[in-house]
């Protein structure tokens, strides 16, 4: 009986060992951040970079994970309220361990996540916010992955010069990403010599844009270059056919999503947009072949590109080995600084954004992930959808 | 005189969608004084439900019309029912009251981001956006239907309060309850109907003006806050007065963004409302409207 008894605890005890080496043989997952607005007036971009990180996530964790370490996604939904994605941001570090936070579609809630980014030490993957002044001068855990507003201004102003047009009407809404577009048009307009004869700024929200259309007709110019939001975008190109302008039309990346094109409906054709998908790329088509089978068919946005570009850069960084020594530790703190340290060390990464062969290249001095001239293709919108521009065509209205 | 027109057009078309959300807010002040943070959230629920019965189901217009005013009917009966008549049950103060209103708008964004999810959506338009000229000057008939609706439902809301017995039932409600309890009158009632025919009109507002803004979850907290600026500018006592103020907001910003920048737009007209608060405490119209 008592030999029993004592077999019995002896397989129970060594039952309990294993049991108890279990997650430790396992290792933990790694947290990733992801904070932007989901529901709001950017969620279209918010959605397509979240996509595209998991797309990158789950490719990851179907490899087996980095170093064996499964990525965990925490996602929360920051709207456009800049004290909101702060507060989440937070969340995500302090109550979640987050190894690194992404989003960063909102310009007005970048300069609040990049304030704690550096003071908790932590990498902060940005998207599609443009502000120049989020990379210039850079700060140690802020990483942009899409185009500034100076080299989306620079394409535009490129464009407008070999396009031969000399007179400029800049329409833009009263937000940081129209606003500090619009600066950065005119800025890039004026080094090449040509003028900008009228600036317009409407409301977000004004259901009718007609006097900043009308003044900008007044002002005779020979392009129009448009900087909204989707809605608004619709609302701009709506009136300006409205009053019969015919004038070429340039407009910024929102024109890539289905709200503007669906809102502007017939006036959108013809207007050229600047994307840094090239879907001719075979990487590229097949990434998107990947995400539509996992999310669903979307527009060949720039917003997946570089979801999927910040998420794939972040899984190598993490695979650093000095990245990977601080979380064996359980030292999640050190496991951030080897992390942003890795993103500068490694510095070259893969990007299915711009010509094939572009890379994103960050320095000790440089975090802007998108660098050069080849980042940009010119979509053009006809019936409701985006094809190819041809921008011989387009120079020829003038 | 061509560009005069093209402002005045312009002003008054973002004029009645104020003056539509502010008379709205007024109608139900005027009879609970309580000022119903959730009024954006109908014009939301407009737009939206006028993409889920013309545009998923597949409804005919007039067909979806109908559902999208009766949904919205139902949306203010249930607030009406659910949060402000509790609310005055237990003798809750008129901001308890407002926090409850609010606690419905948040209620009705976050139901709605559920059916209809995060992106813009395109709202059906009732009439076409297609150019048409009236007398050289340059509009589409989903331009010109917002304005006509609004004059058409100043007109109708005048008839009813100034002409029937119903609308005296209104007013002295309006005046004091607890009187008009006394006199017979069935005070609940009336301010159910307020709280109804406001979340008709905002219902009707959405499904005028979805086509141009997009519908959007968010929308209805903008257009809560232009429409209580207008009641602020106009006069609190009187939907009437509410309304001139959101047309005069309207023209305002026509005006600013063409002579100077609609930048200062705002500015200006939060400005103009210190201002008016300052040498008239009951907005530009209220006292003419409380004497009358």
């Amino acid at each position: 009986m008592k030999r029993t008894r004592r077999m019995w605890l002896t397989a129970l005890a060594a039952a309990s060992l294993v049991m108890g080496a279990g997650p430790s043989m396992a290792a933990d997952p790694v947290v990733f951040g992801y904070i932007d607005d989901l529901s709001a007036l950017v969620a279209e971009a918010g959605n397509d970079s979240l996509n595209g990180v998991k797309v990158a996530v789950a490719e990851a964790n179907a490899a087996g994970g980095v170093n064996g370490r499964q990525i965990k996604l925490v996602v929360y939904d920051g709207k456009v309220d800049a004290q909101l994605t702060s507060t989440l941001v937070t969340r995500a570090i302090e109550d979640d361990g987050a190894l690194a936070i992404f989003g960063g579609n909102v310009s007005g809630s970048v300069p609040g996540v990049i304030a704690i980014a550096n003071d908790v030490k932590v990498p902060f993957f940005s998207m599609s916010a443009a502000a120049d002044n989020f990379t210039s001068p850079s700060t140690p855990y802020f990483f942009r992955f899409g185009p500034s507003n100076s080299q989306d201004a620079a394409a535009v102003a490129n464009l407008v010069a070999q396009s031969g047009f000399k007179r400029v009407g800049i329409i833009n809404n009263s937000l940081p990403f129209g606003l500090d577009g619009a600066s950065a048009i005119a800025a890039a307009l004026k080094t090449r010599g040509i003028n900008v004869v009228t600036s317009q700024v409407y409301e977000v929200n004004a259901t009718d844009v007609a006097p900043q259309v009308l003044k900008t007709r007044e002002a005779k110019p020979d392009v129009i270059v448009v900087w909204p939001y989707p809605a608004d975008g619709g609302r701009v190109l709506r009136t300006m056919a409205q009053q019969n302008i015919t004038t070429p039309t340039i407009i910024a990346r929102v024109a890539l999503f289905d709200t503007f094109r669906k809102l502007a409906g017939d006036a959108a054709n013809g207007v050229v947009v600047p994307n840094t998908v090239d879907t001719q790329r075979p990487d590229v088509k097949a990434m998107l072949d990947k995400f539509a089978a996992a999310h669903g068919q979307r527009p060949p946005t720039m917003y997946i590109a570089m979801g999927y570009d910040g998420a794939k850069a972040a899984i190598k960084a993490m695979a650093d080995r000095k990245v990977l020594a601080a979380l064996d530790a359980r030292n999640l703190p050190a496991a951030r600084v080897a992390m942003r340290d890795a993103m500068e060390s490694i510095g070259t990464f893969d990007s299915l954004q711009g010509t094939q062969g572009n890379a994103l290249k960050f320095s000790a001095g440089n975090h802007q992930g998108l660098q050069g001239d080849n980042l940009f293709v010119w979509a053009e919108v006809q019936g409701g959808k985006l094809g190819k521009a041809d921008l011989k065509a387009f120079a020829a209205k003038k | 005189m061509d560009a005069i027109a093209i402002l005045i057009l312009s002003g008054l078309t973002n004029g009645s969608v104020y003056a539509l959300v502010g008379l709205s807010l007024a109608m139900t002040y005027n009879a609970s004084r309580v000022i119903n943070f959730a009024q954006g959230d109908f014009v939301m629920l407009g737009a939206m439900t006028t993409v889920y019965f013309a545009t998923t189901m597949a409804l005919p217009m007039f067909v979806s019309i109908h559902l999208v005013l009766l949904v919205c009917a139902a949306g203010g009966f249930l607030i009406e029912r659910f949060a402000y008549r509790p609310l005055m049950a237990r003798n809750a103060q008129p901001l308890t009251v407002m926090i409850g209103t609010l606690a419905c708008a948040t209620i009705m964004t976050g139901a709605a981001l559920l059916i209809w999810g995060p992106n813009q959506l395109f709202v059906p338009n009732t009439f076409s956006l297609n150019s048409i000229s009236v007398a050289g000057i340059t509009s589409t008939p989903q331009q010109i239907s917002i304005i006509v609706t609004f004059v058409m439902l100043m007109a109708g809301i005048w008839f009813l309060l100034y002409r029937t017995r119903f609308g005296l039932a209104i007013r002295a409600v309006g005046v004091d309850p607890n009187v008009s309890k006394l006199m017979g009158i069935r005070a609940e009632r009336v301010v159910a109907f307020a709280f109804v025919f406001s979340a008709i009109i905002g219902g009707m507002a959405g499904l005028l003006v979805g086509p141009f803004l997009g519908g959007h979850v968010a929308m209805g907290i903008v257009l809560t806050l232009k429409g209580f600026m207008a009641v602020i500018l106009g006069g609190m006592g009187s939907p009437f007065a509410a309304a001139a103020g959101g047309i005069v907001i309207g023209l305002l910003e026509a005006i600013v963004a063409y002579y100077g920048n609609s930048f200062y737009a705002e500015p200006i007209i939060f400005g103009l409302i210190l201002l008016t608060m300052v040498v008239r405490p009951a907005g530009l119209l209220g006292e003419w409207e409380a004497t009358r």
